[in-house]
């Protein structure tokens, strides 16, 4: 970044432009903590998985490999947060502001047996504005699929059509839910897909029927640049 | 700076008797006479100077906190830095000052009925860097005597060091490591070797490997930072 100081006060001004132009790139850096967990009603072990979801624009700088984060396995008391207490550093160069950073989260359960399943799943969005934030992602359980949605052509109305459309939004849930109470799990995603806005298959979120569960807390700071030289709003 | 006004007689070429005039008669107008031109003036102004790193100051204090039902507890802290682009500046030559890291006091809480532990630990640490990949983080481990009184560790913590300049409180939220089965935690109780975390600062900051352990959250420490930034946005930042 140093560069050779020039003897005149206007020759100055211009290298410091040239200078600017060079590296006018908007970077963001999200620096924080996936803090733990709150209000998951249950006494086994929990841990959390973390995908960063970014659109074209978005160059993942450091650390080098986009692997995801898979947090420590936390035990709490009822009413107590299950800690996680898992850092992360993350560093894009951004060309294009389009597809902001998401977090999908993915809560799993370790019970007594040491079986690992499923337990509920979230989308967090990254602050915009430059700071410290603390983001509650408060997460859902899928219990069960309504089909009959599904079998309803594309480009259908729901209000003229109603010979095809389901009376009954929960007109299939009972078979997971049988199945899930004899096998102590609950429906699993298949993909990731629906908790992303803009991945295609976002829009079969709508067959899926899902129970509230608990909480997931991250802290994050947020420090922008380049963002007022390009006219952001933000820093 | 040679100011007098010497006339020398131009018939005179070769004596060099005495002084001569370095500006050859010329005397500098009244305004400059201090020494330093506009143009040098310029050069030092700090506003046209740009900077090659960026510094990161800043101190806190860990406050207080509470552990399960623990009385007493000391708590140690280090700060863990991204390695190739940060430096941490001594203060001092100390040999405890190489990195910067601290033990604090062992301390009780005060009655029966409140488990607050307070410390009241100061720290202060210089970094100067290029890049802001690699954050400080303070990460901190609580340790106290058990039945015997040896010394054991009681739960770990960190958090990032705050990125925006002035004064922040910050929670770190303690857990402690679980014991593989209910046998080596009952013989762990015994001996004094209750599950601990080797090289604690590297593992709770970097989040690699965390994945098979096994943890219970039981507190919180409280902590105050202060911070400045320097030259932050000469790169653009702030």
């Amino acid at each position: 970044m140093s560069m050779p100081y020039q003897q005149t006060g206007n020759q100055l001004d211009y290298q410091e432009v040239k200078q600017t132009k060079a590296d006018l790139k908007a970077e963001v850096h999200l620096i924080g903590q996936i803090v733990g967990g709150l209000d998951f009603q249950t006494d086994d072990g929990l841990f959390c998985e973390l995908a960063i979801d970014c659109g074209d624009g978005w160059d993942l700088l450091q650390p080098g490999n986009n692997k995801g984060i898979q947090t420590q396995t936390s035990y709490a008391n009822p009413g107590q947060l299950f800690s996680w207490g898992h850092p992360f550093d993350l560093h894009f160069s951004v060309s294009n502001i389009i597809g902001w950073p998401k977090a999908l989260l993915k809560v799993w359960r370790l019970d007594s047996s040491n079986k690992i399943d499923a337990c509920s799943y979230g989308t967090a969005i990254f602050p915009r504005s430059a700071g410290y934030h603390q983001i509650t992602c408060e997460t859902w359980t899928p219990t069960g699929e309504n089909l009959d949605l599904e079998i309803r052509k594309p480009n259908e109305d729901l209000a003229t059509n109603t010979d095809q459309f389901s009376k009954f939004d929960r007109s299939l849930d009972w078979r997971f839910q049988a199945l899930s109470f004899y096998m102590e799990n609950p429906p699993r995603l298949t993909t990731l897909a629906p908790l992303t806005t803009d991945k295609g298959d976002f829009a079969r979120r709508k067959i899926l029927n899902s129970i509230s569960n608990g909480r997931v807390i991250i802290e994050v700071e947020v420090i922008l640049k380049n963002f007022k030289r390009l006219s952001f709003s933000g820093q | 700076m040679n100011t007098r006004n010497y006339k020398k007689d131009v018939s005179d070429q070769g004596s060099m008797k005495g002084q001569t005039n370095q500006n050859f008669g010329y005397t500098q107008p009244q305004q400059f006479q201090d020494g330093i031109s506009r143009i040098q003036e310029e050069m030092m102004d700090p506003r046209n100077i740009q900077p090659d790193s960026m510094f990161l100051n800043f101190s806190g204090v860990l406050e207080c906190g509470e552990c399960e039902d623990e009385e007493s507890l000391r708590i140690e802290y280090a700060v863990k830095y991204g390695g190739d682009d940060w430096a941490y500046l001594k203060t001092s030559n100390n040999a405890d000052d190489a990195e910067p890291s601290g033990i604090s006091q062992l301390s009780t809480s005060r009655n029966l009925h409140s488990r607050n532990i307070v410390w009241n630990f100061p720290f202060e640490c210089n970094f100067q860097t290029k890049n802001i990949f690699g954050w400080p983080q303070v990460v901190v481990r609580l340790s106290g005597p058990d039945f015997m009184g040896r010394s054991v560790a009681k739960g770990y913590g960190s958090v990032h060091v705050p990125t925006q300049p002035g004064y922040h409180e910050r929670i770190i939220r303690i857990f402690k490591p679980l014991p593989i089965s209910g046998f080596t935690g009952f013989l762990g109780y015994l001996l004094g070797n209750t599950a601990e975390l080797k090289n604690f600062d590297k593992v709770i900051s970097s989040g690699e490997g965390r994945e098979v352990t096994r943890v219970k959250s039981v507190g919180y420490v409280k902590v105050k930072f202060h911070v400045t930034l320097v030259n932050f946005d000469k790169f653009g930042y702030l």
